[in-house]
């Protein structure tokens, strides 16, 4: 049994008999055409297994769930996902053409044949859907966090299944706070101690479940577009390389645990033997790696976003439209929301509007043209990437995560139930959460 | 609870069932809730810096003085009352 890493959170996973893939994001850029996975070069389709006999996908962020990757594997493939409070996640990769999709209920295990088990472990946010995966063989037991944010009680249990192998995330993947207007040495001080608690959490994830062999992976990702390169600053940014949890670890006088770092195409043996395929990113040569990329792949980059297009003429319509619909429709939403939204819709046929979630507006129109000072909550977002968000084609969170827009916040404080809201505004799953959450807060 | 018996700078946990953690910073104790209300991580692990409480886990903050939730404000830890003789603290709801 061995385990092929294909960067970030994919994995191939291998028994004599069988091989399951989890999470394949291996071509192309993802989040609006802004992430890469950590590669000195661009992968190509000859680098996805396509001749696999199991597809698990952790959620649906498209590093974790990528239509250009995807696309190459039979339609026919089975692909398991955990059993989630929606539908959402089973209906978008219904719209990729897979006929062979099966949900498995958290911490239930699952055989796929007589030795192979994998068991799917649901994230206990009452908001976001996500999952981390179990693999179990009569060679070793395989454990992929992907980069599911998991209750402790789970890490025990995982504890008990005493896994060979644990592939563990140690990034953030958030837009906070580079999406946000900070002085530079404000953004620097908040995204060093973001980095750090993240690989504070991967030592504590790791020294709890125990797995003989811990890999550090769904890390940070590399920016190559040419506007973005500052994201990738290995000292003030906030996304970190594989090196960094391992020396945290080796620095925790924790023990039990042998801490790799694996490239890309690497692959590790069930007793942990190390075959070394490529060179590792690592925080020491990171800007060499992506200063490489970013010639190679700039072109095409460019291409892309200029493929997106521009925002219609309809968008203002469309913007009012929407955010008077899921307001309207939501107002326990809006009572914990409880905030103004100054949206800039940027570039041709955009404009600005004015979104008013408070909890006080009980009634009306909820979405005016105009500026305002007296915002909670701002976003300058380019106009074409608004309407496909507001047109459902784009989630906002993709959106978010893509780094391609400016926010601003009055207090500086995150608002849970705003990004809830945007998540997925259908006002059952709105209504079951907040039932949820009101007897608990 | 005895003075002397509490560590300074170290997150302990005195109760399990409700579960309550202690911190003395040498000067002043604090006394909150010991889960962490995003993922149920035991927040002994967590690690603290002058007031703020980061949870191990996720690097959720808390303000240790009154346990209210920084990183996403609302979801708050219960803060107990501590009351101090000379040699003992007593830790009240």
């Amino acid at each position: 049994m061995f385990v092929k890493f294909l960067g970030q959170a994919c994995t191939l996973i291998e028994t004599k008999n069988e091989r399951i893939i989890v999470d394949p994001w291996i071509v192309g850029p993802c989040n609006v055409n802004t992430w890469y996975t950590l590669r000195n070069k661009a992968a190509t389709t000859k680098n996805i297994p396509t001749d696999v006999d199991y597809i698990y996908i952790s959620h649906e962020h498209q590093d974790h769930f990528q239509e250009e990757t995807l696309k190459e594997f039979n339609k026919k493939t089975p692909i398991y996902i955990c059993k989630f409070p929606t539908d959402r996640f089973y209906n978008e990769i219904e719209k990729l053409g897979f006929k062979n999709i099966i949900e498995l209920s958290s911490w239930k295990p699952e055989k796929l044949n007589e030795d192979l088990e994998i068991t799917a472990i649901k994230n206990l946010d009452l908001m976001f859907e996500d999952s981390a995966l179990l693999v179990k063989s009569k060679e070793g037991t395989i454990f992929c966090q992907t980069d599911c944010k998991m209750d402790f009680q789970s890490l025990k249990k995982l504890n008990a299944a005493k896994p060979d192998i644990g592939f563990f995330m140690y990034s953030v993947a958030n837009w906070y706070p580079d999406a946000y207007n900070y002085s530079k040495e404000k953004h620097d001080e908040i995204a060093k101690k973001r980095k750090a608690n993240k690989i504070n959490g991967f030592v504590n994830y790791v020294n709890v479940i125990k797995p003989k062999y811990a890999v550090a992976y769904a890390g940070g990702p590399l920016f190559p577009h040419k506007s973005q390169l500052e994201l990738n600053n290995p000292i003030t940014g906030v996304f970190g390389c594989p090196d960094e949890p391992k020396k945290a670890w080796e620095n925790s006088g924790n023990s039990g645990t042998e801490v790799l770092v694996m490239a890309a195409d690497d692959e590790i043996s069930i007793d942990g033997t190390h075959v070394k395929n490529n060179e590792p990113i690592l925080s020491t040569n990171k800007m060499d790696a992506l200063n490489e990329l970013s010639i190679e792949v700039q072109e095409d980059l460019n291409k892309r976003w200029k493929d997106e297009g521009e925002a219609s003429i309809k968008l203002p319509t469309k913007i009012t439209d929407y955010f008077n619909k899921i307001i309207s429709e939501n107002p326990i939403a809006r009572k914990h929301i409880n905030m103004k939204v100054q949206l800039i819709a940027e570039g041709k046929n955009g404009g600005e509007f004015i979104l008013d979630i408070s909890k006080d507006k009980e009634s009306g129109t909820y979405v005016t043209e105009g500026k305002t000072d007296d915002w909670n909550y701002y976003m300058k977002i380019p106009a074409h990437l608004v309407e496909k968000s507001v047109s459902e084609e784009l989630l906002w969170e993709t959106l978010f995560l893509s780094a391609r827009w400016k926010g601003d916040r009055k207090p500086d404080q995150w608002n849970e139930h705003f990004i809830n809201l945007l998540y997925d505004p259908d006002p059952t799953r709105i209504s079951n959460i907040y039932k949820i959450y009101d007897k608990l807060h | 609870m005895k003075k002397s018996d509490i560590p300074i700078g170290k997150l302990i946990e005195i109760s399990s069932n409700p579960k309550i953690i202690l911190f003395s910073n040498g000067e002043k104790y604090f006394a909150i809730s010991g889960i962490c209300p995003h993922a149920k991580w035991p927040l002994e692990l967590g690690t603290v810096n002058e007031k703020i409480l980061t949870c191990g886990g996720h690097g959720w903050e808390f303000n240790i003085s009154n346990g209210k939730c920084i990183t996403n404000p609302g979801r708050d830890l219960k803060n107990y009352n501590i009351s101090e003789s000379k040699d003992e603290i007593i830790i009240s709801d």
